[in-house]
C-alpha cells in the first residue's frame, strides 16, 4: 500500500473531484426541476426584493424574477428588474409593507388582496427568501373571477331570500330527515296562520287534516319524495284556526353533499280561493245539469258551426221516441231531420239558418215516432253567443205540444159543430113553422102546436146535456113527455128493458111521441075517462146494430074523434123511416090505435154528432 | 107563363134531415127540376150517384155522424157539379172542395134555387172546354 501513497492521495483527490462532480450534478438535476416547475405550474411566483424608503419604511419592491404564469394572473408585461410602483405607474405601500412584514416576522403569510391599478383581486401566499438581501417569494393566483361569482351568488340568495320571505300566498318551509318542521319562512306563516315560534320544531304532519294524517298521507308524500326525487301534494291542509285551506304543492328531499336526505323543502301555493270558486262552479254545473236531466221539455244546445249537438237531455227520448243515442253516433243534422215530418223540414232548416245569424225564434213541427205515431214539437231556440258577440252555439227547449195542439182543434171542431148544430136547428125551426102553419088556419091553434114541438125539440137538448157523452134514456123519454102533458100512471103504462138511444135516435122518437100524445089527449085516450095508454118496446138481435121496436097502443078511444093525417102522421111514417132508416106506421080502428115504429141502435152516444178525435184525425190527414 | 128557372135539370139531393131533404125538394121541383133522391145517408147517396145520370147536386156535408166528404169526393171524381148545403163554415171543408158553392143553413127556396142555378151555369160554360161527361141536361143559358 505504501509503494503507491501518491496513488492513494490521488484515489483521495478523484474522490473528492467525483464528490464534488456528483453533488453539483445534483444540484443542476435539482435546480432543473425547479426551474421546470417553476415554469410550468399554474400560480403564478415571483421572486421580489423588498425596498424601503429613506425614513427607513418599507415602500416599494423590485421584481427579481417571475414565472410564465405570472404575466396571465396580473396582466402586467414582463416587470423583471423594474419596481412595483414603475410597473403599476403609482407606488402600492400596502403590498410592499406585506412583503416586508414577511421579512420582519419570518413568517409565510396568506393574504387575499385587491390591488387597485390592475383592478384585480388576488390569494398571495408570501414567504421570506432572503433576510439578508431583502428577498420574498410571493405565490399567489388571480382570484377576481371567483370573488365575482362569489358576490353575484351572495346577491343572488339575497335576492331569492327576498322574494321567497316576500311570497305570501306561497307557504315555504324545510322539515328534518324526520319531517320536523326546522324553518317556517313568512309566507307559510301567512298560509297556515302559526308563527315561526309555534311551529318550528313541530311535525309538518300537524298542517294535514285529521283524516290524511289517520291514512298515513304525511309520511307517503315524504316518501314518494325520497324515493322519487319529488312528490306532489295537492289537497286541504288545515289552517291554525282550522279553517280549510287547498295547497297546490310538491314535496322535495334536502341532500347534503353526500347525497343523504338531510330533509325536505316543501313549497305550495294557497289555492283555496280558486278551488272554492271551481267547487261553486262545479255545483252550479251540477245542478243546471240536473235541472235539464229532470225537465220533461228537451234542452239541448248544438254548435252554430257544425250544428252537431254538443248536449241532448234525457226527455228527448220520450219527445222524439228515439234513443240519444241513435242521433248522437252520426250525430249530424240530417239525422235529425229524418225524425221530422217530410212537410216540416224545410221549416226546420230554415228555423236553424235564421238562429245561425242570431236570430231568437220558435217554431212548431212534427215528429214521427218509429211507431208511426206523430207529435207535435214546440221549440222555443235561441242563439249563444262568444266573447264577441258572435253565434258560438244554439240552444233550444223542445216541448211536446201535441195535446195542447189536440185541445186547440178539438175546440175549433167543437165551435164549427155547434155552428153547424144551431144552423141546423134553426133550419129546423123554420122547416117546423111552414109545415105547423100549413095546417092550421087558427093562430091560436098555429101558436099551440108550434109551441109544443119547441118544447119538445128542447126536451131532447136537455136530456142530451144532462148526460153528455151518453145516450138517452128511452123510458126518460116517455116519461117527460107524459109528464109534459100532464098523464098520469096508471092512464099509461110502460114496459121494456132500459134503452139508451143515440142522439139523433132519441131527437126524432121524442117529436114523434109529443105528436101522439098531443093528439092522444086532444083526439084520444088521454083525453078520455076510459081510455089507455101502453108503451112497450123491446130490442131484437140482428145481423147488424140491434133493432127496436116501440109500440104505442091507445085503447078506448071515442070512436067520434077523427084525426086528419097530419104533421104527426108524416113524421112517423116518413120521418122516422128516413132518418133513423126504420120503420113506422099508424094503424087505426074503431076504438084502438096503434103506433110501431121500429129502427136499428145506432152506436154513437156524443152530444155532438161527430166524434172530436175522428175529426181531428181526418184534419190532420 | 114564364120559364122555370131549373127545368129539365136532373139534381140530386142529399141531405140527413127529413124535413130539409123534403123542402128542398119541393123548392126544386117548383122550379121545374126533376129530383134524384133525396138520399139521407153517403150508402144510399153513392148508391144513387151510381144508378141514376142526373146534372147537379145539393149535399150536406153532416150526414148524420158529423161531417163526411165521400160523397163530394164520388160527385167529383165523376165530374158532377155539386154545392154544399150545410151549418158548417167553410174552415172544415177540406181544401180540394173548398171552391165549390156553400148555401148556409138556414137558408130559403130561392136561396136554393138560384144557387143550383149559378152552379149549373158555371159548370156548363166550364164543361163545354174541359168535356164533362155529365148527361147535359135540357137546362141551356
Amino acid at each position: 500500500m505504501a509503494q503507491v501513497p501518491t496513488r492513494q492521495t490521488d484515489a483521495a483527490t478523484a474522490a473528492d473531484l467525483i464528490d464534488r462532480t456528483s453533488a453539483q450534478a445534483a444540484l443542476r438535476e435539482s435546480e432543473r426541476k425547479y426551474r421546470f416547475l417553476f415554469e410550468s405550474m399554474d400560480e403564478a411566483y415571483a421572486v421580489v426584493e423588498v425596498l424601503k424608503d429613506d425614513a427607513g419604511n418599507w415602500a416599494d419592491f423590485r421584481f427579481l424574477e417571475v414565472n410564465p404564469a405570472f404575466v396571465a394572473h396580473t396582466g402586467m408585461p414582463y416587470p423583471v428588474g423594474k419596481t412595483a410602483t414603475e410597473m403599476l405607474g403609482s407606488p402600492n405601500p400596502r403590498w410592499a409593507q406585506l412583503h416586508g412584514q414577511a421579512l420582519d416576522t419570518g413568517k409565510p403569510m396568506r393574504v387575499e388582496e385587491s390591488e387597485g391599478t390592475l383592478g384585480r383581486t388576488f390569494d398571495l401566499n408570501i414567504f421570506s427568501l432572503d433576510r439578508e438581501r431583502n428577498r420574498v417569494a410571493v405565490l399567489f393566483t388571480d382570484i377576481t373571477e371567483r370573488k365575482r361569482q362569489e358576490e353575484a351568488l351572495r346577491e343572488s340568495e339575497e335576492k331569492l331570500r327576498l322574494i321567497v320571505e316576500s311570497a305570501r300566498d306561497y307557504a315555504i318551509f324545510t322539515t328534518d330527515e324526520n319531517d320536523v318542521i326546522d324553518n317556517w319562512l313568512p309566507g307559510a306563516e301567512s298560509v297556515f296562520g302559526w308563527s315561526k315560534a309555534e311551529v318550528e320544531g313541530q311535525p309538518a304532519a300537524i298542517l294535514y287534516t285529521e283524516d290524511d294524517r289517520a291514512n298515513g298521507v304525511p309520511v307517503q308524500e315524504v316518501e314518494t319524495a325520497r324515493r322519487e326525487g319529488k312528490a306532489p301534494d295537492v289537497r286541504w291542509h288545515v289552517h291554525k284556526s282550522g279553517r280549510m285551506v287547498f295547497i297546490e304543492g310538491q314535496v322535495v328531499p334536502l341532500r347534503s353533499s353526500e347525497g343523504d336526505v338531510r330533509g325536505f323543502l316543501k313549497i305550495g301555493r294557497d289555492t283555496t280561493e280558486g278551488r272554492m270558486a271551481e267547487d261553486a262552479l262545479r255545483t252550479s254545473e251540477e245542478r243546471f245539469r240536473q235541472f235539464a236531466e229532470a225537465s220533461l221539455d228537451s234542452l239541448w244546445i248544438r254548435d252554430a258551426e257544425t250544428l252537431v249537438f254538443e248536449y241532448l237531455s234525457p226527455a228527448f227520448e220520450q219527445l222524439y221516441g228515439v234513443s240519444r243515442e241513435q242521433v248522437l253516433r252520426a250525430n249530424d243534422v240530417k239525422a235529425w231531420l229524418e225524425l221530422l215530418h217530410p212537410g216540416d223540414r224545410d221549416g226546420a232548416v230554415a228555423a236553424l239558418r235564421e238562429l245561425r245569424n242570431g236570430v231568437p225564434r220558435s217554431h212548431e213541427f212534427r215528429v214521427i215516432h218509429p211507431d208511426g205515431q206523430v207529435r207535435w214539437i214546440h221549440n222555443t231556440d235561441f242563439p249563444l253567443l262568444d266573447d264577441q258577440g258572435k253565434v258560438q252555439r244554439i240552444a233550444g227547449i223542445a216541448h211536446d205540444v201535441t195535446e195542447r195542439r189536440r185541445a186547440v182543434e178539438l175546440q175549433g171542431t167543437l165551435l164549427a159543430e155547434l155552428q153547424h148544430r144551431v144552423r141546423n136547428v134553426l133550419a129546423m125551426i123554420r122547416s117546423v113553422v111552414r109545415r105547423t102553419s100549413s095546417s092550421k088556419s087558427d093562430i091560436e091553434d098555429f101558436v099551440e102546436h108550434f109551441q109544443g114541438r119547441i118544447d119538445a125539440m128542447a126536451r131532447t137538448q136537455s136530456l142530451l146535456t144532462r148526460t153528455p157523452g151518453r145516450g138517452v134514456d128511452l123510458e126518460d123519454i116517455i116519461r117527460d113527455e107524459m109528464v109534459a102533458q100532464a098523464a098520469q100512471e096508471p092512464k099509461f103504462k110502460l114496459s121494456g128493458p132500459p134503452v139508451s138511444l143515440a142522439p139523433q135516435s132519441a131527437e126524432v122518437l121524442t117529436l114523434a111521441l109529443h105528436e101522439l100524445a098531443t093528439n092522444s089527449v086532444k083526439y084520444g085516450a088521454l083525453g078520455q075517462n076510459d081510455g089507455r095508454v101502453a108503451i112497450g118496446w123491446d130490442v131484437q138481435r140482428a145481423d147488424g146494430p140491434d133493432w127496436i121496436e116501440i109500440v104505442w097502443r091507445e085503447t078506448g078511444i071515442d070512436p067520434r074523434n077523427e084525426r086528419a093525417p097530419g104533421f104527426g102522421t108524416d113524421l112517423i111514417t116518413n120521418r122516422v123511416p128516413y132518418e133513423l132508416s126504420g120503420l113506422g106506421e099508424l094503424i087505426f080502428d074503431d076504438k084502438s090505435l096503434t103506433a110501431r115504429i121500429g129502427f136499428p141502435l145506432q152506436p154513437g152516444h156524443g152530444i155532438l154528432e161527430a166524434d172530436p178525435t175522428r175529426l181531428m184525425e181526418r184534419a190532420n190527414g | 107563363m114564364a120559364e122555370l128557372p131549373l127545368k129539365g135539370l136532373r139534381v140530386l139531393v142529399v141531405e140527413d134531415q127529413y124535413y130539409l131533404a123534403t123542402d128542398i125538394c119541393e123548392w126544386l121541383r117548383e122550379a121545374g127540376a126533376q129530383l134524384v133522391g133525396p138520399a139521407p145517408n153517403s150508402r144510399t147517396a153513392c148508391e144513387l150517384i151510381d144508378a141514376e145520370p142526373f146534372d147537379a147536386a145539393v149535399v150536406d156535408i153532416n150526414l148524420g155522424m158529423g161531417p163526411t166528404f165521400t160523397v163530394a169526393q164520388k160527385l167529383a171524381e165523376n165530374e158532377v157539379p155539386f154545392l154544399f148545403a150545410t151549418g158548417y163554415d167553410r174552415s172544415i171543408i177540406p181544401a180540394e172542395y173548398r171552391d165549390h158553392p156553400r148555401i148556409e143553413k138556414p137558408f130559403k127556396g130561392p136561396d136554393v134555387i138560384s144557387a143550383v142555378e149559378a152552379l149549373w151555369r158555371q159548370s156548363s160554360n166550364a164543361g163545354a172546354s174541359a168535356g164533362s161527361k155529365t148527361t147535359g141536361g135540357a137546362f141551356q143559358t
